[in-house]
């Protein structure tokens, strides 16, 4: 027999002797019974305390160390954010302005539809000092 | 003789190393990662005329307003390899500059790309643009006075096949 089946076989003998049992205790032992685990149950629950555990000093000093370790390579390690950032849609395909300057010119900014429906971005420049 | 505490100390510093290269290891390869850009410049002119066959892969072309155009040529085809965050430069049929420079290449695999023309010792003509691009996706700056026509000039970004 595999360790499974003598498992199951096991745990069927022990639900069968705790039925036996249940049906052969008189009422009063039963609510009994109840009472003292529903003590027990509120008495836990009284003393459970916030588990805190105090960590050895050397893993303490870890944690912080890579906390701090963590924090310089987020601010230092990364490529610097773009400085002037305008709102960005980020859908996945096509192409889209994100800022703009004409600088003394005129112009505008829109989209034309590409092959796949995807939207493409095109400045258009007035070029006055040619025309 | 090195003691238990010394020895502990080397194994934060090197749990701390080993965390830092883990954070910065990415940020130095997008540095290295080159991208290819396309230039594509092209005059559009009202007057009918052909469209050029090499165009014929950029329908948004063909869609209002550059359908107003009745002619193109491409004039010039450049190819360049942008590193980000360095400028590149190519010089435009009207002696102009086209400035370019891959900003960032964002978690999503598109480009951040800035853009500006001007002529050197001249104010800037276009001071800048900032533009979000998917790979293989253009984008147009168009508008600029050349012989008659227009030009018009489409930029295209992709990572250089391995």
């Amino acid at each position: 027999m595999n360790v499974d089946a003598q498992s199951k076989e096991q745990a069927e003998i022990l639900r069968e002797i705790a039925e036996d049992r249940a049906r052969s205790l008189p009422p009063e032992a039963s609510d009994l019974l109840f009472e003292r685990i529903e003590r027990a149950i509120e008495e836990e629950k009284k003393n459970e305390r916030p588990r805190l555990r105090l960590l050895p000093g050397g893993a303490g000093i870890t944690m912080t160390v890579l906390a701090a370790a963590a924090a310089i390579v987020l601010m230092y390690g990364r490529p610097a954010p773009a400085p002037v950032e305008h709102a960005e849609v980020t859908s996945p395909r096509g192409s889209e302005v994100v800022e703009v300057d004409f600088g003394s010119n005129a112009g505008t900014h829109f989209t034309v539809e590409g092959e796949r429906g995807q939207r493409l971005a095109v400045v258009w420049i007035d070029d006055w000092e040619l025309r | 003789m090195m003691n238990t505490r010394n020895v502990t100390r080397l194994h934060v510093l090197g749990l701390v190393l080993a965390v830092a290269a883990s954070f910065a290891a990415p940020a130095l390869a997008q540095a290295d990662e080159k991208v290819a850009a396309e230039v594509l410049v092209v005059l559009a002119k009202e007057e009918p005329g052909e469209i050029d066959p090499a165009l014929r892969d950029l329908p948004a072309l063909t869609r209002p307003p550059f359908n107003a155009f009745k002619s193109m040529e491409l004039l010039s085809r450049p190819k360049l390899e942008l590193t980000p965050g360095k400028d590149s430069e190519i010089t435009l049929p009207n002696g102009r500059k086209l400035r370019i420079q891959v900003v960032q290449i964002l978690p999503n695999g598109r480009f951040r790309v800035r853009v500006s023309i001007n002529r050197p010792n001249e104010r800037d003509y276009l001071p800048l643009v900032v533009v979000v691009a998917s790979e293989n996706e253009p984008f147009f700056v168009a508008g600029q006075a050349y012989q008659g026509g227009t030009l018009v000039i489409g930029v295209r970004l992709s990572k250089p096949a391995e």
